[in-house]
């Protein structure tokens, strides 16, 4: 039996011409909270649909518990939660009924966890779900996927649109429930001061590929950021290693690489870059620099 | 699963609740407008439109709402295996169309045959399940168009408007194709309903079915796309034959008025007298009749196929109606709504106890106007004031009626297999005694290559421009001009062959080219349900010589020729061997439909990796 | 000695500190201000991880660290609790961390208008109070 819950190998899909998601080979390990981040259109629903067999990959291929995705067993699909940004359920049924109808369907359900969770939120079973706010839905789905007692946990940007309080219970409901088994949670959102706090390991895709699979500080570790005195010359920017990206913050170039060491500044040397001096970096910064590394920006040109 | 239904169920109950108040509504209006089962076509299209119409636009609402992605998703992914999911779906929504098709229509029917002396047959019970049937032929159409990644799936919609439509000769003919209909449908739905939406149908025997309802559709798209591709241009350049009649040709009649056509037929006729009969038809009064052949109706067929709902005498107050259950006609009362009477194929009786066997109708007959009734071997005239009933009418010996008594402003004309029929409008109304024709026409060839005759009132009798684009059978038009005499005698004065001349073969046989094998199927199968219809056209007249031979051989090179392209279609698109044969087939059989559909049903854009 | 002491320290999200890193300074700072004495329960890695509303495995993590660097200890079954203060630092590992915190320190300071007896003077300061709450605590 594999120790990865999740692994795709080489997955790609395209829509026409468009590469939605690009030789992604991802293993994921049981346990623990996995944080994937990525802009918009760096491919985080097409993985999510693929891996959940709802549209077929182009080549490649990926597993979910041990089974190929396009083959999903009922068994499977019992063991692997999945709640969308949207939190889709049955808006015309009460919250008790769409519940009840809920429970028949897994035969893993855990009530005790329910009314755990339920508990952070203030959900009257006999309300429509139509009319529940945004907290309280957020809150009557995650109690649902986490009373399913999953394997495997996908949410997918589940506080999009939560106010503080909500997105409070949500998380702590999220991080602090008690389940038999331990579930394996994907968790996917833009918001990273709740990446910081929730995350074990650290996913970074941008436009289909994987860029980062590891533990959050270890990713921060990976980049760093050097200050430069300007002194007129152009940058061959093609000339630094592993450049994310370069600001010019008045007289200073603040030059971000990525996976070099200490010995930086006499790797770049030669470009009369001098006086290099390392700047602390934090996890925000370091994501968003891979993340815009190849997008444009008034900065990318520098003279 | 039962969860799943319950839930589907629970979200569309409140508009299903609506809809039988809103359907009971309109059917009580209806009630008090007119006899509610009277089949006014506005009636029958309104719900038809609502109800067929309705399930179709459900079933498309339905899985459109659930295929919105995270939707889709919600329902597709939990420990239920799919096609349970389907069933669940499909399930409630079947139940919802039946609440709403059959329960405000068995209310109306069960009233009226309990509370009222309207005669309900078991053939108004039977409707409600053809009306059901059909609902839900046109759901599954609905649904299947969009779960399937295909882009044509909703033409099916047209295979199940001509095939369910006509007027079966049998309840069998009239429930079991139906059935069969219902059950390939739901196939394809199961094959569609799966995880992955975005891919194509690739079972053999799915794309079969699939292509096979979807045929029909195409061939008719492609019948309507010919005004884009040739009338259009040709009306543009000013080429068109509508617009460059060919003196000579048999369209050109219509280029005259119709006073002065019979000239154009008796041009080359070597009559002594042609001259004179060209001459008096234009000062002549002219009318027409038709020539078309009626589907009598049948025992038990659909209320909403009577052609009359009754007999209503004028001034008295009663009603007469067919009662397909008895094979009699019962009056009642209007008022008081009480049985008055029966009439059986030998006259009247007091009531229904003093029925015998021999008394009831071996046929439905049609009601005409307000006091007669026509089986295909007499006619009948009832006097209701007098309880009398007389038969008025027989065709001559070998014969049958093969349409409805024509009143028109001269005369009368019944038209049987061989003659028409035309008496004295008078003494056929106002006398109560049976009747010889005044005049006999033997029709100069088969009625059903002819639409209309044009009649010319002369000063002994009638002259008659028989015509049609078979006339001459095998597609050869043709036309006749005959006298018919007073006493019953008619002399066939010239008949003229004419060419063609009009669209080239492609266009003018294009249904039959563009697929010769859906053509055959569609024909050969309305056929065997409606004999009667003469539009539906058997085996052997399509394989006799309808067709010249260079119909058939170029239509048999193009089925060639769509096969190749499917194959090599298929084969450049790397599909796999089974569906690369089955797509050559599809194109070898229905020809240009075989082709059009497989470019239907593969995916448009290619996922290539750049 | 083992009832349960409460740790006060803060986190925050954004520092260029992974949160694990900012514990484990937390923590060493509790025990040397003496607000965690020798002998004193820390809390739950699920307690702490609620406390501070993050992930109880990063709670782990940085007990683990404060274990293998000897300032906390493992009670079978007990939990964790602030070790005896003993050295396990190298001496060089010692003089880079020192030399590291002077660096940082005279970094932030240097711009500052004070003499740098002032400084010191501020510097030995702050050393004496806190060798006075030690001496308190120990007492």
């Amino acid at each position: 039996m594999t120790d990865y819950c999740i692994e795709t190998d080489a997955l790609t899909k395209c829509y026409g011409k468009k590469t939605a998601l690009n030789d992604f080979s991802l293993k994921v390990q049981k346990g623990g909270i996995h944080a994937i981040v990525g802009s918009n259109g760096a491919g985080k629903s097409t993985l999510f649909r693929l891996l959940l067999g709802m549209i077929a990959p182009t080549s490649g291929s990926a597993k979910v518990l041990g089974v190929d995705s396009q083959n999903l067993t009922t068994d499977v699909r019992g063991k692997v939660g999945y709640v969308n940004e949207e939190h889709t359920l049955p808006v015309w049924m009460t919250a008790k009924a769409a519940t009840h109808m809920q429970r028949s369907f897994y035969p893993l359900w855990d009530q005790k966890i329910y009314d755990h969770v339920i508990g952070y939120f203030d959900v009257d079973p006999n309300q429509k779900i139509s009319g529940l706010s945004r907290g309280e839905r957020a809150g009557l789905n995650l109690s649902m996927a986490l009373a399913q007692s999953p394997e495997i946990l996908i949410l997918d940007e589940p506080t999009l649109g939560l106010d503080v309080v909500a997105k409070q219970s949500f998380l702590e409901a999220l991080m602090f429930t008690e389940t038999e088994r331990a579930a394996t949670i994907i968790y996917c959102s833009h918001q990273m001061e709740e990446i910081e706090r929730v995350a074990d390991q650290l996913i970074i895709m941008e436009k289909g590929h994987l860029k980062n699979n590891s533990a959050p500080h270890e990713f921060v570790e990976r980049v760093s950021v050097w200050a430069a005195e300007v002194n007129g010359k152009p940058i061959d920017r093609s000339q630094i290693p592993g450049l994310l990206n370069i600001k010019r913050i008045d007289d200073q170039h603040h030059i971000m690489v990525t996976d070099q060491g200490d010995d930086f500044p006499e790797k770049v040397k030669h470009l009369g870059l001098t006086d290099l001096q390392s700047m602390p970096v934090n996890l925000e910064r370091a994501v968003n620099a891979f993340l815009s590394k190849n997008h444009n920006s008034p900065d990318s040109k520098i003279g | 699963m039962f969860e799943l239904y319950k839930a589907e169920f629970a979200r569309y109950r409140v508009w299903a609740l609506c809809a039988v108040v809103a359907v009971l509504a309109f059917y009580g209006f209806l009630a008090k407008l007119k006899p509610f089962f009277e089949a006014e076509a506005l009636q029958i299209a309104a719900m038809n439109i609502g109800l067929v119409g309705g399930s179709f636009g459900f079933g498309i609402v339905q899985m459109i709402l659930h295929k919105r992605i995270n939707h889709w998703t919600y329902l597709i992914h939990r420990p239920l295996e799919v096609h349970k999911i389907f069933i669940a779906l499909a399930g409630a929504a079947l139940t919802i169309i039946s609440i709403v098709v059959v329960v405000p229509l068995l209310i109306m029917t069960v009233g009226f045959d309990a509370f009222t002396a309207e005669t309900v047959d078991m053939r108004h019970y039977a409707y409600i399940l053809q009306l059901l049937l059909t609902c839900f032929a046109a759901y599954a159409v609905g649904t299947f168009s969009v779960l399937n990644a295909s882009k044509g799936a909703f033409l099916i919609i047209l295979m199940i408007a001509a095939y369910l439509m006509p007027n079966p000769e049998t309840d069998f003919k009239q429930f079991f194709p139906a059935i069969i209909i219902l059950a390939g449908l739901f196939l394809l739905n199961f094959n569609s309903f799966k995880a992955d939406l975005t891919a194509h149908t690739k079972e053999p025997w799915a794309i079969f079915l699939q292509v096979s309802g979807m045929a029909l559709g195409i061939v008719m798209a492609i019948m309507a796309s010919s005004t884009v591709f040739y009338h259009l241009p040709l009306f543009i350049t000013g080429q068109h034959p509508d617009d460059n009649p060919y003196d000579g040709s048999f369209s050109y009649m219509y280029e005259y008025e119709m006073g002065e056509r019979p000239a154009y037929v008796l041009r080359n006729s070597t009559h002594p007298s042609a001259d004179i009969y060209a001459k008096q038809a234009e000062l002549a009064d002219q009318e027409f009749f038709s020539l078309n052949q009626w589907t009598f109706p049948r025992q038990g067929q659909m209320y909403v196929k009577d052609k009359q709902y009754a007999l209503q005498p004028r001034g008295l107050n009663q009603i007469w109606q067919f009662s397909h259950d008895a094979m009699l006609l019962i009056g009642r009362n209007n008022k008081t709504d009480e049985i008055i009477g029966v009439i059986g194929q030998n006259g009247f009786l007091d009531n229904l106890d003093a029925v015998t066997e021999a008394d009831r109708f071996r046929e439905v007959p049609f009601m005409i106007g307000e006091s007669f009734l026509e089986t295909t071997s007499h006619l009948y005239q009832v006097n209701f004031a007098d309880r009398d009933m007389l038969v008025k009418h027989e065709p001559d010996a070998g014969e049958e009626y093969i349409g409805r008594l024509q009143i028109n402003e001269d005369y009368i004309v019944i038209v049987s297999d061989k003659k028409s029929y035309l008496f004295d409008k008078v003494a056929f109304i106002d006398e109560f005694e049976a009747t010889e024709a005044e005049y006999v026409v033997e029709h100069p060839t088969r009625p059903e290559a002819m639409a209309w005759v044009a009649t010319y009132r002369l000063a002994d009798g009638y002259m008659m421009l028989f015509s049609g684009n078979d006339y001459f059978a095998n597609n050869k038009p043709g036309a006749s001009i005959v006298h018919a005499k007073l006493g019953g005698s008619s002399e066939l004065i010239h008949e003229e062959q004419y060419a063609y001349k009009r669209h080239p073969f492609w266009i003018q046989h294009l249904e039959f080219i563009a697929s010769p094998a859906n053509y055959i199927l569609k024909n050969v199968y309305l056929h065997y349900i409606e004999p009667s219809e003469t539009r539906n056209i058997p085996f052997k007249d399509i394989t006799g010589n309808r067709y010249d031979t260079h119909v058939w051989i170029f239509a048999g090179f193009l089925q060639v020729l769509t096969a190749l392209l499917a194959f090599f279609w298929s084969r450049r698109r790397n599909l796999g061997k089974a569906q690369t044969i089955t797509w050559a087939a599809m194109g070898a059989i229905y020809g240009l439909p075989g082709f059009i559909a497989l470019v239907l049903m593969s995916p448009w854009k290619r996922d290539v990796k750049a | 000695m083992s009832a349960m002491s409460s740790v006060n320290i803060q986190i925050v999200t954004g520092d260029a500190r992974p949160i694990f890193r900012q514990i484990v300074d937390g923590i060493r700072m509790e025990i040397a201000c003496g607000n965690l004495i020798p002998g004193a329960k820390l809390p739950s890695v699920r307690g702490l991880a609620l406390q501070l509303m993050i992930n109880a495995n990063t709670v782990a993590k940085a007990y683990a660290e404060l274990t293998s660097q000897g300032l906390v200890e493992a009670r079978q079954g007990l939990g964790l609790f602030v070790s005896e203060p003993r050295q396990l630092l190298s001496k060089e590992e010692q003089e880079k961390q020192l030399k590291e915190a002077v660096e940082t320190f005279v970094g932030d300071v240097a711009y500052l208008d004070f003499s740098e007896a002032e400084i010191i003077g501020h510097v030995a300061a702050s050393l004496s109070k806190l060798s006075a709450k030690k001496k308190t605590h120990e007492v």
